[in-house]
Order: C-alpha cells, then structure tokens, then sequence
C-alpha cells in the first residue's frame, strides 16, 4: 500500500468511526455491550464471592467433622471441594456448578447456566459485530453515498480496509469500557484479590475479545461487499453467525467421535468398578488364603486367638509373648497379600483407564482441529486456557491430585496407621474414631501466566488469521462490486 | 383491503429471495439440531444398556427420553444411576459423553433453535415492517390510497407473520416427517401428542416475538436505529430476563450450599457409624449395624426433604421471575411438555427416594445375608399432557398477554405515527 493509499484507508476509519460515535445505532449497541460486560462481571464476582464463602463453610465443617467422627475407612467421605479459582470471576468454563455427582445437586444451575465473558463475547458480540458491519458496504450503495465515495481518488482496498477498522473501532470502545468497568468491580471486590498473574491473563483476554470481535466486523463487512442490499447483508450475516456460533461447533464432537472413537465411559467406569471392587476383594481373599496358611499351619495356637473377643485377645496377648510375634507375621503376610491384590488390581485400572485416555485425547484434539474451522472454539478455547477454567487446568489438576495422594495422603495415612497399631495392635483402628482433623489437605497450584498465555497463543493467532481472511475476502468481492 | 396489503408483504418476501434463505437456514438448522441430538440420544441410549441394572442391583436409573432430542433441558441429570445402598443413595454411572467438549458449546435442540435464533429470525423479520416502508415513502402511499392505519397495521402484521413463519413451520414439518426414516427417531402416539403441543407453543412464542419486533418498528422512524432497538429487545426477553430471573430467585429463596448439604451427610454417616462399631465393642449384640444404618435413612431423608422444599422453593421463584420473558415461559413449560424440565427432575428425585425406601428393607437383609436379592424394578411417573398444560397454564398466559401488549403498543404507536 502506497503512502497516498495509508493516509486514505485512515481517513475512511476515521470517517466510519466518527459517524458511528455518533448514531442512535452506536448508542444502544453501547448499552448492550457495556451493560452485558459489566452487569456480567458483577454477577460472577458475586457468584465467586459466594462460592468462596461456601468453601470456607465446608472447610470448617469438614475441619469439624473429622475430629469428631473421624474414621480412617471413611476418610473419603469427607470429600473437600476445589477452593474456586478467581478467575472464574469471568470466566466459568468447565466449572458450571453441575454437581451431578450428587443428589442434592441443583437443577437450575444446569438449566440456567450463569452467563460468562466466553458465553457474552463468544456468541452475542459476535452477533452485534455483524449487525455493526452488515450494511457497511451494501447500506452505503442503497443509500448512493457509496458512488461518491469511489468517485474519490481512493483505491477500492482503502475503503474496505478503513470501513472494517473505523466500525471494529467504533463497537471497541463500549467493548474497552465494560472492561474497564468490570475490572473496576474486581478490584473494588473485597472478596475478590487478583495477583498481577491474573490481571495480566485478564488482559491478555480482553486482547482475545478485541480481536475476535474485529473479526466478526471483518467478516459483516465481507458479507456486505458480496451482497447488493441491506436486507440481504442481513439474513446472510444471520447464516452466517448461524454456522460459525451453532453448526460447526456443535458438529465437531459428533464428527470427531465418527473418526476418532472411544470405549464407552459408562462402560469403562463399570468395568473399573468391578475390579476394584469384586475382583479385588476376590484376590485379596484368595492371596490372603495362601499367604497365611503356611504361618497358621507352623502356629496352630493362633486359631484359638483369633476367635477370642477384642478384650480376651488383649489379656492373651499379655500372658503370651510368643502369640504378640505370630500376630505380627500374620498382620504382615495380610498386608503383603492385600499390597500385591491391589498392586494387580490397579495396574490393570491404570492400563485400561491409560488406553482410554489416548483415545479421549485422540477425539478432543480432532475436536478442536474440526471445530478451528469458525471463530468461536477458537474464542473460547483461548478464553478458557488463558483463564486456567478449561481442559488443560483440569487435565494439570488431576496430575497434581494423583501426585499429592501418592506423595503426601498415603505416606501419612500409612505413618498414622504405624503409629496406632504400635500404640495397640489389637484394636481395629480402620473403624475407631480418631481425631483426623490433621489430614493433608490437596491445594491446586495453577499454571503461570506465561505457560497460559503460550497455550492461548495459537488460538489467539487463529482469530488474528479469521480476520485477515475475512477482510482479504471482503477486498476481493469489493473489486467487482457495482457501485450503482 | 388487508389481504391487499398481506399479500404485497408475501409477495416481496418471495420475490427478495428473502423466505427462501430462511428455508434454507431452517432446513440447516432444524436438521443439524435433529442429526446431533439423535446422535446423543443413541450415546445416551447406549449407555443406558450398560447402566441399567439386572434384578440383583438396587439401582433406579431412567433410560433417556426420546423427547430429550427435541429438548435436552436436564435428561442429562435425570439418566443418572442412583445406586441404593445400606447407608444412602449414591451416583453411579451417567449416560452422558465422555468428552468435555460437548459441554462447552450450546445443544442445538430445537427448543433451542426456537428459543433463541428462530426468535432473532422474528425479530430480524419484523423490526423495519412500518420504519422500513416509511423510509421508502410506502407507508406515506398506502394511507394516501385510502388504507386505515388499523387496516395498515393488520395486513401487514399477517403478510410478514405469513412470510416469516411459513418457512420455518414447511421445515420442520419436513423434518419431523423425515425424522424416522432419515434418523431412526421412534415416537409413541403420546409423544406425538407432546412434540405437537411443543410446535404449537413455539408458534405462538415466535408471534409474539414477532409481534414485539413489529411494535418496535413502528415506535422509530429510521430501520438502522429499528434494527438495534430489536436486537437490544431480544438479548434482554432471550437471556436477559432469564438468567436474571433465576438470580433475582436466588437471592429471595434460600438454598443451603451444597458443600454444606454434602458436610452434613457426611457428618450423619461418620457418626452413625462410629457408633455402631462402638456398641459392638462394647458387647451389644443384634442388628446393631442394622439399626444405625435405618437411623442414618431416617436422618438422611430429614435432609433431603428439607433439600426439595429448599429447591422447590427456588424452583418456584425463579419460575415466576422468568415467565417475565416470553423467552422464559416457553422454556419452562416446553421443557415441562417434553418431559426435561427442572419439575421432572424434581418428580424422579421423589421416585428414587420412594424406591429407595420401598427397597430398604431388602437391602438390609441382602447384606445381612451376604446373599443376593431380587429387587423390584424401578419405574419413573409421568405427568400427563393434560396435567402438563393444566399446571402451564400461567406461562401460556404470560407468553399471551406480552403478545397483545406488543399487539396494542403497535396500534397505539402506529396511530400517532408520523408517515412524512
């Protein structure tokens, strides 16, 4: 593009953008876009604000119950929430308070999900950005003002070029200002403390939104520069919103599951089941047998002992030394049998659930390569990844559970169970209350920022590429276009 | 003289190529919303058969609804496996996917489709009908030939109604012809019943958007402020209203968190329990484990009874709030008539738990006995449709008394209307 060119492209935006600023059109697409951002991220600092009191609730509840009624067999059932994440004060992506794990779920927040910016900007921005452009070409030649703009000396690029810039920059402003506003509401929340990692993916988001929304202008402005009236502009920006918004994305599981197919999870689970349940148990048994038959064989007293009563043994256990030592390589060859059934049980688990994995990963990647073919997955995956609500922060947290059970809860389960069992080995510690209210608890430690932001990049970079398309295609319709 | 006008309004549609578009985009849709939804249902469906319980499992668990094809609503949540065990109900396995990504995205049901962007379609159709033949001097030429304003207001409320809703009803009469032999969708004479009562809903529901966007036209004198007055009326009726209503419900109905809920049957557990092993330590002899999972029950429904009444509660509310929106009344009571609605959840929550307690003593002497049991089967109720419209009846009435206020705003609005 020539200098001359430059200028021109910039006087067009210029024009477009000020003529915008200053219709009723502008004013109600302000208020809606302002309004939504805004009223949008006070209802989820509010909704985060309660979520996190609620956490304190079950924290000291749970704290509470565990040293009341603290057994080491039903540790599990004592099961402690994630604490939220901040930034779902945004963002909610896969967290929608579903809870469909129990019965007192509530069915209204599965009905009447709570709207968030990926939800707000993903499918309502995008249907203002084209209604803002629909008409930028086609409006203009109805009008007749779009014959004097060509009578000018200005090529037919700038006026594509500008016409996209000065509506994208007009329908930002309400955009930058309902940011601005929420992030006023975050930082005023007292409830609410973001570290600068979450200010800067906050940022780096609205950059995303800006960019998605330039490329809904892009695309209203290509529909206008193939099409001769408003009206049609209209119906064929509405297609068009149609199949970015609905069809592709919700096509590109199903086609993704016809090309990349997984076990049933239902299956699966069932499965997993059974053999951690039943078929443990079964080879639990069977190994117990034969571990302790030779033992009892060599100490046929034992038997005795055993169908004594807790306080018989107690007292037997003090006349008679010896049985103390046969208990205790008897407790051993039991955990050694029950060590090695559940070592076998959950290997098989593991290879099952590994394989499954591979297949699962296989059909989201196909997922999200289907699905890059519109603007919005490519919107909200970099939405969710930048905000650590989506996949990959669940995907990170279960990594960081699996790693905290194994090097943190069951080292100390096993140590407490030690202890206990030297204080009295008699006693069946499994089901005897004990204070737990010491348990390691599993905290998730998000990603940083930059790995965030790495992760949203190819995303970012695919709105970036919508757009040029867009607006490449848009210069080539306006080519050929019959100004009259 | 209203036909006249009627006609030139169909007319013009046809001749813009503007109904045939709208076809075109309904055929898509409709059958895009048919194809993926089918596709569900068969997961579901399949994952039913491997959930659903042989007559030595105390579990209750509901195949997938046929209707959930037409409206998703919470079929997810109620293909559930409640799993009735000595010390309370647990979830098992669900019909849902195994991938995440289903989750992300809105289910093109066609309550969906009519809900929100057949809605914007209705809005996007009647927002210029008056401003739009006044900026091209056509409304000036109508009342100069003679042509009442309520003449004016009528024929072309029925032309463009005609003209918008024509397509829309040939594709999905299409597709509902089509659905068993293209998708293999089998429906029962009852559910015919419903899914017709659904499409007559969503016609009235459309009208009435319709009819809004056209008393927007004729309170502005310019199509492009029109346009964006219409569009800032259905965010506000489509989502606004509705997730507002259900916020504003929250914060007037109170529901214990479920952390808390959760907490506390943890607590009944753990102490039952405890004290269970404790008398047997201590020599007591008898069903002792018996007794205290019975008390644990007993403490146990005490919770979730007090849960219902809670979210009912909320329920309730919310509904209220929401009916507010035409968007709102139809979702509630199309979901209600298709079997998937927050009232049906609710229903099968009190049939599980009725089963349970049917069960319970089973249970007991299953695990008593280490033995295995044959176990009723599990059987979900049903409102009928009748019932269905009877306790509908004050969404029906809401989504009517927005179209004749819209209605009665576009006459008053016309009459005092500046043709120049």
């Amino acid at each position: 593009m020539n200098k001359q060119a430059a200028v021109s492209w910039r006087l067009v935006a210029w024009k477009e953008c000020r003529e915008l600023l200053v219709s009723g059109r502008f004013l109600v697409v302000a208020v809606i876009v302002f309004g939504l951002v805004a009223t949008t991220v006070t209802v989820l600092t509010r909704s985060y604000a309660r979520d996190l009191a609620d956490y304190g609730s079950a924290v000291a509840d749970r704290q509470e119950s565990l040293r009341q009624h603290g057994h080491l067999n039903r540790l599990g059932a004592w099961y402690l929430p994630d604490r939220p994440n901040p930034m779902t004060a945004v963002v909610r992506g896969l967290h929608q308070n579903a809870n469909l794990e129990s019965l007192d779920n509530d069915p209204l927040a599965v009905a009447y999900p709570l709207p968030d910016l990926a939800v707000v900007v993903g499918v309502l921005f995008s249907l203002l950005a084209l209604l803002f452009a629909h008409d930028a070409m086609s409006g203009e030649r109805e009008d007749g003002t779009l014959r004097l703009l060509v009578a000018h000396d200005i090529s037919r690029v700038s006026i594509v070029v500008g016409k996209a810039v000065g509506r994208a920059l007009a329908l930002l402003v309400p955009l930058a200002a309902g940011m601005l506003t929420g992030a006023l509401v975050i930082a005023g929340s007292p409830n609410l403390e973001w570290s600068a990692s979450e200010w800067g993916a906050a940022t780096v988001l609205a950059a995303a939104a800006a960019i998605y929304v330039t490329a809904f202008v892009c695309l209203g402005v290509m529909i206008s520069a193939w099409t001769r009236t408003a009206r049609t502009s209209l119906v064929v920006s509405l297609a068009a919103w149609a199949v970015f918004i609905l069809i592709v994305p919700a096509l590109s599981p199903y086609i993704a599951g016809e090309l990349r197919p997984t076990d049933s999870l239902t299956q699966l689970q069932r499965r997993v089941r059974v053999m951690g349940d039943t078929e443990r148990d079964e080879l639990g048994n069977r190994l117990s047998r034969e571990y302790l038959a030779p033992i009892r064989e060599r100490h046929p007293e034992i038997e005795g002992f055993l169908a004594l009563d807790e306080q018989a043994r107690r007292t037997a256990l003090t006349t008679d030394p010896r049985l103390a030592a046969v208990l205790d390589t008897l407790r051993a060859a039991s955990d050694s049998a029950w060590r090695t059934a559940n070592r076998i049980q959950s290997e098989a688990i593991d290879a099952l659930w590994a394989d499954f994995e591979i297949e699962r990963e296989a059909q989201i990647r196909a997922t999200r390569r289907l699905s890059s073919v519109s603007p919005y997955p490519a919107w909200v995956f970099a939405a969710l990844d930048l905000t650590g609500t989506g996949l990959r922060a669940e995907q990170r947290r279960e990594l960081q559970a699996e790693a905290f059970a194994q090097t943190t809860f069951m080292p100390w389960r096993r140590a407490l169970t030690d202890s206990l069992i030297a204080i009295d080995p008699t006693v069946d510690w499994w089901n005897t209350h004990i204070d737990l209210s010491s348990v390691p608890t599993f905290s998730y430690r998000p990603e940083s920022l930059a790995g965030r932001v790495v992760a949203a990049a190819p995303q970012i970079g695919l709105l970036l590429l919508f757009a040029f398309a867009f607006l490449a295609v848009g210069v080539a319709g306006f080519n050929g276009y019959d100004v009259r | 003289m209203i036909w006249t006008i009627a006609r030139r309004e169909i007319s013009e549609a046809l001749f813009t190529g503007r109904a045939l578009l709208l076809f075109v985009i309904a055929l898509a849709l409709l059958g895009t919303g048919l194809y993926v939804m089918d596709r569900d249902y068969d997961a579901r469906r399949a994952n039913y058969d491997v959930i659903r319980p042989d007559p030595t499992q105390p579990i209750a668990v509901a195949p997938p609804s046929p209707l959930s094809v037409f409206a998703r609503g919470l079929d997810d949540a109620m293909g559930r496996s409640f799993e009735v065990s000595v010390i309370g109900i647990d979830i098992g396995g669900s019909q849902a996917s195994a991938n995440p990504l289903f989750g992300l995205f809105p289910t093109p049901d066609w309550l969906y489709l009519f809900r929100v962007v057949f809605a914007l379609v209705a809005f996007l159709f009647g927002f210029d009908l008056i401003c739009g033949d006044k900026e091209r001097g056509t409304l000036k030429l109508m009342v100069s030939s003679g042509a009442s304003r309520g003449a004016i207001a009528v024929g072309k409320w029925l032309g463009g109604w005609l003209a918008f809703l024509t397509p829309i009803a040939l594709a999905t009469a299409l597709w509902l012809v089509l659905a068993r032999p293209v998708f293999g969708i089998a429906l029962r004479g009852d559910d015919w019943a419903r899914i017709l009562a659904f499409l007559a809903l969503a016609a009235v529901y459309l009208s009435v958007c319709y009819a809004i966007a056209v008393a927007i036209s004729a309170l502005f004198h310019r199509s492009g402020t029109a346009l964006v007055a219409a569009l800032f009326t259905w965010v506000v009726v489509v989502f606004v209203i509705p997730s507002f209503g259900v916020l504003a419900a929250r914060q007037i109905a109170h529901v214990r968190p479920l952390a808390l809920v959760t907490a506390e049957r943890s607590r009944i557990f753990g102490s039952e329990m405890m004290r269970a092993y404790e008398e047997r330590r201590a020599g007591r002899t008898g069903p002792v484990f018996q007794e205290h999972w019975a008390e644990m029950h007993r403490r146990g429904e005490q919770v979730s009874d007090r849960v219902a009444g809670e979210l009912g509660a909320l329920a309730r509310t919310s509904a209220s709030l929401v009916r507010l929106s035409p968007a709102g009344a139809f979702d509630g009571l199309a979901t209600r008539m298709l079997g998937t609605s927050v009232v049906d959840e609710a229903r099968l929550k009190r049939d599980v738990r009725r089963y349970t307690g049917a069960i319970l003593p089973l249970v007991f002497e299953s695990r008593n006995a280490g033995a295995e049991v044959e176990y009723p089967a599990f059987t979900e109720s049903r409102a009928t449709l009748g019932r269905v419209l009877a306790d509908g009846r004050a969404d029906l009435a809401a989504i009517v008394v927005i179209g004749a206020l819209a209605t009665l705003v576009l006459f008053v609005a016309l009459n005092r209307y500046d043709i120049r």
